[in-house]
């Protein structure tokens, strides 16, 4: 047996098993080397060689794109104010005004092409597009929301119906917008009893009423964090999984949890803040400053009474301490 | 890996349809794939996904397919985390932020003369920079050169006033290597001419056109260029031509070309403006591809971001 032969005498007995699994495996590998036109034509060197060629003209491409995107303004913004010379002159006499120049809203109207062409993409927050842009749809092609979980729906009207096409970016699972005044209308709303309830009922933000109505892409990559750990929690419990994120290299947990007794003190405002936790908070704080003063840290309490108690805490410790740590705080 | 690869998936398009300024991954690429391809839709970007990058290079193609694209955001910081992408992408020039309001019209308005300006400026030294390279060997080739130098005069023409604030002495020495060319006399002829006739013209419009640069200053270039090009005219006279009848041909072109010049710019001189249209814009030549940019297109548009970089928003 062939197999048998490959595995030598010079390995122990009790390593038998794996050898013939090792000869066994390696043989069949060697085999299909052989057999497989694509696999014993595959040459590394030229394949790594093609990956980085093609790398290196990816990164160039990459490069190249902003002057090719440059050029193709330059082209349509010559071809606008060539088909519509009186706009080009509207605007080259506003330049030259010193006062009582035209407001936003009337250049937009009388000079749509040449305005939108110069500049193709415009940023405006959603009361300001119902301020200076005439109610036109003709004006901008696409309509581009970002952070639409903090745009109430009705806000968001005006600058939809200023575009054909709309594409809506945000995350439903952010906070939706403080709504102090959204909810007391809601309460009052709710006491006239109306059936247009259910149209609004649940739906806070830009980005709740248009999941419902378009189709919807998810970015699932992952890059913030420098740890996958950091994301995880967030990432199992919120994103449902879906998030890939990349391992870190530092094998020291970035993340720990310090359990702390549970013993709040319930005042007359009702705000509660457990001492034992404010304490082993400072200590915490303290403790990074000795250890490593040269890097910042960032403290994030839950609720404004606990902050301030922690800080308090902290200054009493810092002053009662014979340790100075005056360059870190 | 790529499992989820749909028709709007990446790499789909050839590079030269691909405007992406920024990394994308495959996620990111499907997104903007379908929102160019005109589809209302919902993009969802959980934390540290790239959401803005993605609406940078989103804005980047939108607009590079002729899409006029509106972006509206509450906050501040969301609009600031795309336009910071674009600008160090040298692609400012797409924006218009007016999320802050508009603080002056008199700013407003004069910012957007100088875009326009400066479109002007890339556009006649990218047609200049082709025109430069062109090295035409056949019939059909002279043809197309004089096409081309056609257009060149026409789109001068059409901007006379803005074009005169070009760096005259750089244009000149790009131009320099190609005067031993049949073309160049023809072309120093039509520069020549271009300058003296300018100089009346460049007095009046550079008052208003919102760059800051000094009249004197802009004179004095162009006082040197006009040395530099009757320098250029006496060597291009000794050059021999080699294809006479060709050569005839373009100086006629050319000849024709200084009448309407002339025209062109006593019109603008006594404010009436020149009744000139387009006929074509110069062709952008096959060879416009990334992946070679030692050809034509590509060395015409580093000139162009060059030029859209020096100008900037004015101010005042």
């Amino acid at each position: 047996m062939p197999v048998l032969k490959r595995v030598g005498e010079s390995i122990p007995p009790e390593y038998a098993a794996e050898a013939v699994e090792y000869a066994w495996l390696r043989r069949i590998l060697e085999d299909v080397d052989f057999d497989d036109r694509r696999l014993h034509s595959f040459d590394g060197t030229a394949h790594s060689r093609h990956r980085n060629e093609f790398v290196a003209y990816d990164r160039r491409h990459l490069q190249e794109t902003p002057q090719r995107v440059q050029r193709l303004l330059a082209e349509s913004i010559i071809q606008t104010m060539d088909a519509h010379g009186e706009e080009t002159a509207l605007i080259r006499r506003e330049a030259a005004k010193s006062r009582r120049h035209l407001t936003i809203r009337r250049l937009f109207a009388q000079a749509p092409h040449v305005l939108t062409a110069i500049r193709p993409c415009w940023t405006m927050s959603p009361i300001l597009v119902s301020e200076m842009v005439p109610p036109d749809q003709e004006l901008f092609d696409v309509v581009l929301f970002d952070e639409a979980s903090q745009i109430p729906p009705a806000e968001a009207m005006g600058s939809l119906a200023r575009a054909r096409q709309a594409v809506i970016a945000g995350d439903s699972r952010q906070l939706p917008p403080t709504s102090f005044f959204g909810s007391s209308l809601n309460d009052y709303d709710r006491d006239e009893g109306d059936g247009q309830q259910d149209l609004i009922e649940g739906i806070e933000s830009l980005l709740d009423a248009s999941d419902a109505l378009l189709p919807s892409a998810t970015l699932s990559w992952h890059y913030r964090s420098r740890d996958d750990r950091l994301i995880a929690f967030s990432n199992n419990h919120i994103y449902g999984g879906n998030l890939t994120a990349f391992p870190g290299t530092d094998s020291a947990p970035p993340i720990s949890h310090c359990l702390v007794p549970y013993r709040p003190i319930v005042s007359g405002g009702g705000t509660r803040s457990n001492p034992a936790e404010v304490a082993k908070v400072v200590d915490l704080i303290i403790e990074h400053a000795r250890v490593s003063p040269s890097e910042s840290l960032g403290v994030i309490a839950f609720g404004q009474r606990h902050a301030d108690n922690i800080e308090n805490a902290l200054h009493r410790r810092l002053r009662s301490d014979d340790d100075h740590f005056d360059e870190f705080f | 890996m790529y499992a989820n690869q749909s028709l709007t998936g990446p790499d789909h398009d050839s590079p030269s349809d691909e405007f992406l300024v920024l990394d994308a991954d495959s996620s990111q690429h499907a997104a903007i794939n379908r929102a160019v391809a005109g589809e209302s839709l919902v993009v969802q970007g959980p934390p540290g996904t790239g959401k803005s990058q993605t609406i940078a290079n989103l804005i980047t193609t939108l607009v590079a397919r002729g899409k006029r694209v509106l972006f509206v955001a509450e906050k501040r910081a969301a609009i600031e985390a795309v336009t910071k992408r674009l600008n160090q992408v040298g692609l400012s020039s797409l924006v218009m932020d007016m999320h802050g309001g508009v603080t002056s019209r008199r700013d407003f308005t004069r910012e957007l003369d100088a875009s326009r300006l400066s479109a002007a400026r890339a556009a006649v030294i990218d047609a200049i920079t082709e025109l430069e390279l062109a090295t035409p060997e056949t019939a059909a080739g002279w043809k197309q050169l004089a096409d081309l130098l056609m257009s060149v005069a026409e789109l001068l023409e059409r901007h006379t006033a803005d074009v005169y604030h070009l760096d005259h002495t750089d244009l000149i020495a790009k131009l320099a290597p190609a005067k031993r060319s049949p073309w160049s006399r023809a072309w120093a002829r039509l520069l020549s001419r271009r300058y003296r006739a300018g100089r009346h013209a460049a007095q009046q419009t550079l008052a208003h056109a919102g760059v800051e640069l000094t009249a004197a200053a802009a004179l004095d270039a162009m006082e040197a260029a006009c040395r530099h090009v009757e320098e250029w005219k006496r060597l291009a006279g000794t050059a021999e031509p080699r294809t006479p009848g060709n050569l005839q041909n373009l100086r006629a072109t050319v000849d024709s070309l200084e009448d309407r010049l002339n025209c062109c710019v006593t019109s603008r001189a006594s404010n009436i403006s020149p009744r000139c249209h387009i006929r074509r814009w110069p062709p952008r030549s096959e060879s416009w591809s990334p992946t070679k940019p030692s050809l034509p297109g590509c060395r015409a548009s580093a000139s162009s971001k060059r030029d859209f970089e020096t100008l900037g928003p004015c101010r005042s």
